[in-house]
């Protein structure tokens, strides 16, 4: 056999595992949208308010790490003949102690009833547990390092480090062991949870998503090499500086490195899209574009602040609010932006290996365009970016424009479930109708 | 007989959906050789549900190329041969 590859789909996990995760996170939007209507402009006043803290929550943990965790169930068994083992009822638990475990943290910060960081606490290692072990024996079994796995790994450990260091300032907080002061841990667990795990997991994806969504030209070489191994390495480094020998000037200058290499993948990514071979309508690359532009000017300004700290004194607050705010849209916007193209495609290709599985060729598969119109993402993106655009006027202007903000926030998440629902109601449909055409007893696939 | 097609400028999923059409097509004797700008891991799996052989090398106009003939065809397996060694 001339051949290598050594793929199979029948390895990667049911289409309703990783789907679970992606339709549940508009949810959490959903959730996000509400906290800031309801709260209003107290989630623009600081960073430490329990408001703003249940929104970080739901946005990072219920919508961003829920897409992201669902993802790589599904990526490492396609893209590197890896599965995560007993992948069915690793993904189940998970999904159940995401739901419990982020809503458990927001009741637990806008409540301030220590018995709901309980509940998050044991919904969350009780999930994450199994999830890691999986994880870990998927990234190291396979059989060929690609940049996107090596990236994986870097990213699945920054997710440990995140979560262990959030469980830890949490437990000091409902008094179950003594931290000291919890500054330095909540920025060293936010540092890694932004910079490590959500960053390092959206370049290490787009790696093969923007090349072969976007028809565009491959990454170039030498930033698939290094650059995930550069920012693991920084990372490392700064936290070891800020645990040993703290001193300010250092830390940030390796922070700064960190984020310049963000820098670096933004105006590369950019780059890339103007080089597409064929200049086709793409109605996420809006999506992209705005969020790239964003990463590069919330360095801009992480830079300024920190350079100009002390003249910048009475504006310290905004800054952090800002940056924090372009940071988190910028990561869903790209989130939002990838599930367009990889949810149609994946029904599409499951559908596909039905077929042909249980050769069932009087049933056609429908085009991945049938899946999901053009129409509806734009429609969705343009709502999704005007409520950015206003949150983070909000910040700058005036508070009371989280409220229109909010509002059309929680409408563009709503439109972002009912897109994802009505892919996963065709591909329902399809799989249905194959199996009917396979005759009484279709081949499990 | 070599039936090219190049899939290397379109978007998901034209370019699976061109080849699986195509290799429908392939008459006795035919072998399919596709060039493709990156190398086709999602075809694999379609392929070997599909019954057919294949061989994926880089090279090409586009930076891939995959041969692939009815599993059953040895003329096509034998051009096949023939051309990669060529």
């Amino acid at each position: 056999m001339l051949n290598t590859a050594n793929l199979s789909l029948e390895q990667a996990p049911p289409i309703s595992i990783p789907f679970r995760f992606f339709l549940t996170a508009p949810l959490f939007g959903l959730l996000a949208g509400l906290l800031m209507l309801y709260y209003g402009p107290d989630m623009v006043t600081s960073r430490w308010s329990p408001a703003t803290l249940a929104l970080t929550h739901a946005l990072t943990l219920g919508v961003m790490s829920m897409v992201m965790c669902g993802a790589m169930m599904q990526m490492l068994p396609v893209l590197a003949g890896s599965p995560l083992p007993r992948v069915r009822e690793v993904g189940t638990v998970l999904h159940l102690a995401m739901i419990i475990g982020t809503l458990g943290l927001v009741l637990g910060f806008i409540s301030s009833d220590g018995r709901w960081f309980g509940v998050a606490l044991s919904a969350l290692a009780v999930g994450f547990a199994p999830f890691f072990v999986a994880l870990f024996v998927a990234l190291i079994r396979v059989k060929v390092l690609s940049p996107t796995i090596l990236g994986m790994r870097f990213a699945g450990t920054a997710l440990l480090v995140t979560i262990g260091l959030g469980m830890l300032v949490l437990m000091a907080r409902v008094g179950w062991l003594e931290l000291g002061n919890p500054v330095p841990w909540v920025d060293t667990h936010l540092s890694w949870g932004l910079v490590g795990w959500v960053g390092l997991l959206l370049v290490s994806v787009a790696y093969q998503v923007v090349p072969m969504f976007h028809v565009t030209p491959e990454y170039p070489e030498w930033l698939r090499g290094y650059l995930t191994k550069g920012l693991f390495g920084l990372l490392i480094v700064w936290t070891l500086v800020g645990a040993v020998w703290p001193t300010v000037f250092y830390q940030d200058i390796l922070m700064l490195l960190s984020l310049g290499c963000y820098v670096l993948f933004a105006l590369q990514t950019l780059k890339l899209f103007q080089q597409k071979r064929r200049k086709v309508k793409d109605a996420t690359l809006l999506f992209w574009r705005v969020s790239l532009v964003g990463i590069v000017l919330a360095v801009g300004l992480w830079a300024v602040m920190v350079l100009f700290s002390d003249q910048l004194s009475g504006y310290l607050t905004t800054f952090v609010l800002l940056i924090g705010a372009v940071v988190l849209l910028a990561a869903v916007a790209v989130i939002n932006a990838m599930l367009y193209k990889i949810v149609p495609f994946l029904s599409w290709f499951h559908l596909q290996h039905r077929q042909l599985a249980l050769m069932s060729f009087t049933v056609s598969v429908p085009h991945m365009k049938a899946f999901l119109a053009d129409k509806h993402v734009k429609r969705q993106s343009y709502l999704w970016l005007a409520s950015a655009l206003l949150l983070l006027l909000a910040i700058v202007v005036d508070g009371v424009l989280i409220y229109p903000g909010a509002l059309l926030f929680v409408i563009a998440n709503l439109y972002l479930f009912i897109n994802l629902a009505l892919i996963y109601r065709l591909y329902r449909q399809v799989s249905g109708q194959l199996d009917e055409a396979a005759g009484p007893t279709p081949v499990a696939g | 007989m070599e039936i090219t097609l190049d899939v290397s400028e379109l978007e998901p999923c034209e370019p699976l959906e061109q080849t699986l059409s195509a290799i429908d097509q392939l008459q006795p004797g035919d072998f399919l050789h596709v060039f493709h700008r990156r190398e086709p891991l999602l075809l694999f799996p379609l392929l070997e549900k599909k019954g057919v052989g294949w061989h994926c090398r880089e090279g090409g106009p586009a930076g891939y190329e995959i041969y692939i003939w009815m599993a059953d065809d040895a003329v096509a397996e034998q051009q096949v041969r023939g051309s990669l060694a060529g």
